[in-house]
């Protein structure tokens, strides 16, 4: 439920509604948007009448909001939310953001090298994943907190920030240490618990989209980190499964414009794990710009043949540089900058 | 323009063809570079290389490159072009492109491991760099801005090279371990048994394993000096470190224990792979029995010339006069070799590889 106060309602009348709110046990966000005061409303809302907020002083009208989502809705929230990081880095402003980075950090030498590369060609965020859901227990599954320290460091030398896949509530003090956006992966799409504990860490945080998961859950999924207290967060479309056999997963180019109608929150787009090759990844992220995406993420590896996990599909330098000088080109046709 | 700097010129034709590009070196090697059409433009003195141009890769050896680095700075003549060298040492370099001034230019070590025996623009090869591993090493203070780093990353990448950027100094003690004593160590076992064993025999039986050894001692001379200069401090240390492990070795010896060393040197070298190339870019060999009389080396080499397969060495290893021997044919890879002993196979020889 949104309360939409009067432009001409006072302090204490809104004051007076969040007052009121709270005895019922229900939860106010108050934003200001275009001069005029939104309240929303969180909590249990049964056997409440919205007349009862419409005649208060100062309220100018109630909606009721029927979708299951409230914080992470484009009605709690009118402008488009932009995360900032202190060295000036902005994802959900006009800037497209660039993620690009190796899948798995292998040693310092790669990593090093892949920073330097994603630098130099115009990414701004270094991905590389130290904690690494395999579907097997038997594959490598990253160099873990030295893995941390080392895309860290790599980061720090070439002027980049850091984000890292997190798999357990653990591991959020060393998270917190080492990494400027905390990832969630699409198999922890719904561990509601990991979600819950997120909005207690003041870092921004990724939620990729689960490979059955809908767009609802993806919203519902943001919901739970947003309404445990972090308001930060970016969500990722990756490929969803399909019945088509020839690609890993379908990249759903649709989730865009959805989520943008429906949300505030960034968004961006995986196009390297949706379609698993790399020949193929470029035509997607073009794509991803073209359809308003807030980001891109894409892997890049000095040595692809020689990667240690998804070498079919991490990027050469080259195919990156290419990719970046097209995703400029889609970006300034659409009036943004990349 | 030797064996590197033609080469990426032959590349760069090759996978590039819109880049203009300018050679400089002697007239001859000038005049050869310009008739197997490698360069666009040449030109005679360093001078003459016009202003506007982005890249500039310095393909001399290390001494000289240094000097020219020295004598681009002072020139004061262009603005933003990223000088890059090919060196086999990266520190001496470095070093002094941090002291200089820097009119106009930024500069990123380079050294790509690829290489042959022979040398010269002779010897360029448009696919010398194809999976070769090409070390970066950033100095202190010259290190180019983001759009000529793309510039020079996306050029290695499309002549087949992968970059690897790792500091100066690590990489100089890299390679005195892993390329410089080694050809320390084959000079040395050259000179060293072949003073010891003054007879015919030496030259008769030293083959096969002795001469797979000792290859690297066949490269240019004038390079390894040049290297040596470079590479003092790093070389010296590692052949003490060496010095100090033959004498454990020798320890072993004595008592007997010498099983464990073995183990390890195999399971070592299994690792190193196979598929990357080193500064010494491996020919895939086979070994065809042979009768010793007249004619079977003509035999051998029609049916390989029949279809175009180029023979890159070749080497009798003759064991005993008048019966039969091993013929041992090299070629580039290991597709090629395993065509030729197809080829040979029908024909009735018998292949080891």
């Amino acid at each position: 439920m949104v309360i939409k106060m009067k432009p001409e309602a006072t302090e204490d009348q809104k004051l007076e509604v969040i007052a009121f709110l709270r005895e019922l046990d229900l939860t106010p966000h108050r934003s200001e948007s275009g001069g005029n005061t939104l309240i929303g409303v969180t909590g249990s809302l049964e056997g409440i009448q919205t007349a009862s907020f419409r005649v208060l002083p100062g309220v100018e009208d109630v909606v009721r909001i029927t979708a299951p989502y409230k914080l992470v809705s484009k009605h709690f929230h009118d402008e488009k939310t932009v995360i900032t990081f202190e060295n000036g880095v902005t994802i959900g402003g006009d800037e497209i953001a660039v993620v690009a980075g190796p899948s798995a950090v292998e040693n310092e030498e790669q990593i090093e090298t892949a920073a330097m590369i994603v630098r130099s060609m115009g990414g701004k965020i270094l991905g590389g994943g130290a904690f690494i859901p395999r579907s097997s227990p038997y594959s490598f599954r990253g160099l873990e907190l030295e893995g941390l320290k080392l895309v860290r460091k790599a980061a720090d030398n070439n002027g980049l920030l850091v984000i890292s896949e997190i798999l357990d509530k653990n591991h959020f003090d060393d998270f917190g240490e080492y990494v400027d956006i905390f990832q969630i992966g699409p198999r922890n799409m719904q561990n509601f618990e990991l979600l819950k504990g997120l909005g207690t860490i003041d870092k921004p945080v990724l939620i990729k989209r689960g490979l059955s998961a809908t767009i609802d859950e993806l919203l519902m999924a943001a919901e739970y980190v947003m309404s445990s207290g972090n308001h930060q967060v970016m969500l990722c479309e990756r490929g969803i499964r399909t019945f088509e056999p020839k690609t890993g997963t379908t990249l759903d180019i649709s989730a865009i414009p959805v989520l943008m109608a429906c949300t505030h929150l960034p968004i961006l787009v995986d196009p390297s794990h949706a379609v698993g090759i790399r020949d193929r990844v470029t035509p997607l992220a073009r794509a991803a710009v073209a359809a308003g995406a807030d980001g891109i993420i894409v892997q890049v590896h000095p040595f692809p043949e020689k990667a240690l996990i998804d070498s079919a599909q991490q990027l050469y330098p080259d195919q990156f540089n290419q990719l970046m000088k097209e995703a400029k080109a889609i970006a300034k046709a659409i009036g943004r900058t990349l | 323009m030797g064996l590197i700097g033609g080469s990426l010129a032959a590349a760069l034709q090759k996978f590039l063809p819109e880049w203009e590009v300018y050679g400089n070196d002697f007239e001859e090697i000038l005049e050869k570079a310009l008739e197997l059409k490698y360069i666009d433009v040449a030109v005679k003195q360093l001078e003459d290389l016009p202003e506007d141009i982005d890249l500039l890769f310095l393909g001399a050896p290390i001494t000289t490159n240094i000097k020219l680095l020295k004598k681009i700075d002072s020139l004061k003549k262009w603005k933003n072009l990223l000088i890059t060298d090919m060196g086999s040492t990266k520190e001496s370099i470095a070093r002094v492109a941090d002291q200089l001034p820097g009119n106009g230019w930024w500069f990123i070590g380079g050294h790509p491991m690829a290489g042959s025996e022979r040398g010269g623009i002779d010897a360029a090869n448009p696919l010398l760099f194809q999976n070769a591993v090409y070390v970066l090493t950033p100095c202190k203070t010259k290190n180019p801005p983001n759009e000529k780093m793309a510039m020079l990353i996306n050029l290695l990448y499309k002549v087949g090279a992968r970059i690897i950027k790792i500091p100066p100094e690590f990489h100089d003690r890299l390679v005195a371990h892993i390329s410089h004593l080694p050809y320390v160590i084959a000079v040395s076992l050259i000179n060293f048994i072949a003073n010891e064993e003054k007879s015919e025999l030496f030259y008769q039986l030293a083959a096969g394993g002795y001469r797979d050894l000792t290859r690297i001692a066949q490269s240019t001379h004038a390079v390894w000096n040049d290297i040596f200069k470079n590479n003092k401090k790093n070389i010296t240390e590692a052949v003490d470190d060496f010095i100090s492990y033959l004498n454990a070795l020798k320890n072993f010896l004595q008592k007997d224990d010498f099983l464990y060393e073995l183990q390890q040197a195999q399971k070592i070298r299994v690792k190193i792979p196979a598929g990357t190339k080193g500064f010494l870019n491996p020919l895939a060999d086979i070994r065809v029995e042979v009768v010793d009389k007249p004619g079977v080396l003509a035999d051998i080499t029609s049916v390989l010339a029949n279809e175009s397969i180029n023979l890159k060495d070749i080497a009798i290893l003759k064991v005993r006069e008048n019966l039969a021997g091993v013929l041992q044919l090299s070629f580039e890879d290991k597709k090629i070799a395993h065509k030729a002993t197809e080829l040979l196979q029908a024909k009735g020889y018998k292949i080891f590889s």
